[in-house]
């Protein structure tokens, strides 16, 4: 906690590290542990505003050049649904979207208001709106020149995560992928955060404990964790059940 | 610019990047080896060798590290560096006497580079894996370089550790910059934790210019030898097909190696827009590139090239 509070910026956002001091997409996880620790301080309100103001690039529509070009073609979604980017004015990604969307959702109890609600709605939509046609969802990309792509299942996961508390036959459909991923043994990163997301939308699923060998990250081991039947992930979804 | 505005505007500089003209500074020919290799069953360490030895490449007592293409896996098709080609390379690198071989990637689509690099055989192909590997998506930064207006290029500590870092690429096709060699090879070495999956940013910047900048930072210490055994045709670097062109192509200059790849594939290097603009770096057309082993025109394989590269073709 005192690295929280030394590497969080006047202006909300915290830094990647102070070699690299510049504005970080893991400021929502920042904003989701203070939640989780009831600590709605000064620090966490400049962190809420500087999230609920951050939006990813979006594209224009295409004019006459893009039609010629047949360009929008090239990616296949809806580039004007802001979701939120990994760095600064670049394009929006299931992950910094998934993150920003729960930690701003956790922060309504505390912070309501209309404009807040509909950054919410924002990436939510975003988020759906990038589901693959297995019903699963990569890191942002559905469907390139044409060709759909393959989920993958740790970002499954994680939009699952970001779509916590809500129903509606796309999150069916991601669960239902989610599960069917389940069932191939997914191991590391992936099984850490299936397992939270199946707790998150009471899933009923197979569970087993997420194996550690030497090599197994700092970040899976605390996912792994936070996915234990009485593991932190019930304060990071909060009260959306 | 960002990627679409990007790729417009290339189409409108295409002539420009389709100049023959190379600068005059070249004194000397690049060599460049072409050994023709059928499988990964077969010695592939001895014919390794023999491209190291060929292209002048030298390993004794240096700090070596590998940059094998490791993207995704799917059983389907061959998007990464065979895992048997990287254990011969750091078998044969070792046997001439480098000081240590380690490996290094950082994916630009999975989070979980260990899993993934299970997934792809690594840790059943290659020695000794989980001691010589690091995620340079997660390894300590330094400051390198600028990207413009998205702000300073990090790299990670394991690529300026070494003396001596080898790119080794799959030959592929790429639907976003017309092919992926070794100079695009170096996408790996920026850090996920630092700009994402994917590392957008680089696509901001251009994908064109982002492949010049990298080997800018890169290539004055990096060699190439390229899985060129099977390589990928057509929508790659993901999703395109399996395409066997039985070479392994080796060199110390990376646009010479790379322009010999795309001779190989059927493409005009002069039109691969990254390499039009890296010819500050290395020589492309054939003048200055000293090919040996065998003659990449014997053994060209036309990839086949999605429609928007189509002007590709040699």
């Amino acid at each position: 906690m005192d690295l929280l509070s030394r590497w969080q910026t006047p202006a909300g956002p915290w830094i990647e590290s102070p070699r690299a001091p510049r504005e970080s997409w893991a400021t929502a996880l920042a904003v989701v542990l203070k939640c989780a620790r009831g600590e709605y301080d000064d620090s966490w309100r400049r962190a809420v505003a500087w999230l609920a103001q951050r939006r990813a690039w979006t594209g224009q529509a295409p004019g006459w050049i893009d039609r010629l070009l047949r360009r929008n073609l090239v990616v296949d979604q809806d580039q004007t649904l802001a979701g939120w980017p990994w760095t600064a004015g670049t394009a929006g990604w299931i992950e910094p979207t998934a993150h920003a969307v729960r930690a701003l959702e956790l922060s309504l109890p505390r912070q309501d208001g209309k404009e807040l609600r509909e950054r919410i709605e924002l990436g939510v939509r975003m988020i759906l709106d990038r589901q693959c046609r297995d019903g699963g969802w990569n890191y942002g990309n559905k469907r390139v020149l044409g060709e759909d792509l393959d989920s993958f299942p740790e970002c499954t996961a994680l939009a699952l995560i970001g779509l916590c508390g809500r129903g509606g036959p796309q999150v069916q459909r991601g669960l239902e992928r989610a599960l069917a991923d389940w069932k191939r043994g997914p191991r590391g990163l992936a099984q850490a955060l299936l397992r939270i997301a199946f707790r998150m939308h009471g899933v009923e699923f197979d569970d087993r404990s997420v194996e550690v060998r030497e090599r197994t990250e700092t970040t899976v081991l605390a996912l792994a964790l936070i996915g234990e039947p009485e593991g932190a992930w019930r304060q990071w979804r909060g009260g959306a059940a | 610019m960002n990627r679409r505005e990007w790729m417009a505007c290339g189409l409108a500089a295409a002539g420009a990047s389709c100049s023959r003209r190379e600068p005059a500074s070249w004194r000397r020919k690049e060599p460049v080896f072409v050994l023709r290799a059928e499988s990964y069953e077969k010695d592939l360490a001895e014919g390794i060798r023999r491209a190291l030895e060929e292209t002048g490449i030298e390993a004794r007592g240096k700090r070596v590290l590998l940059k094998p293409n490791l993207v995704e896996f799917s059983r389907a098709t061959a998007i990464n560096t065979h895992p048997v080609f990287v254990a011969a390379v750091m078998e044969t690198l070792l046997s001439l006497g480098a000081a240590e071989v380690r490996i290094g990637e950082g994916p630009g689509h999975r989070r979980d580079t260990w899993t993934l690099a299970e997934e792809a055989g690594y840790f059943e192909a290659v020695p000794g894996f989980e001691d010589r590997f690091t995620d340079l998506n997660r390894d300590d930064v330094e400051r390198v370089g600028e990207l413009g207006e998205w702000g300073p290029l990090w790299a990670p500590r394991a690529v300026l550790a070494a003396d001596l870092v080898v790119s080794l690429p799959k030959m592929k096709t790429h639907h976003w910059a017309g092919a992926t060699l070794s100079m695009k090879n170096f996408f790996g070495v920026v850090p996920g934790a630092l700009y994402g999956w994917p590392k957008n940013v680089l696509h901001h910047y251009g994908i064109d210019r982002s492949i010049v900048k990298l080997a800018e930072a890169f290539a004055a210490k990096s060699v190439a030898i390229v899985d060129g055994i099977v390589g990928m045709e057509g929508n790659g670097p993901i999703q395109g097909k399996p395409r066997t062109a039985g070479v392994i192509v080796a060199g110390a200059n990376l646009p010479a190696v790379d322009a010999t790849c795309c001779r190989l594939m059927g493409v005009d290097p002069f039109r691969v827009r990254s390499l039009g603009a890296a010819q500050h770096l290395g020589p492309i057309g054939e003048e200055w590139i000293e090919q040996r082993g065998e003659s990449p025109a014997a053994l060209r394989r036309d990839f086949e090239l999605i429609p928007m590269w189509a002007h590709l073709r040699a």
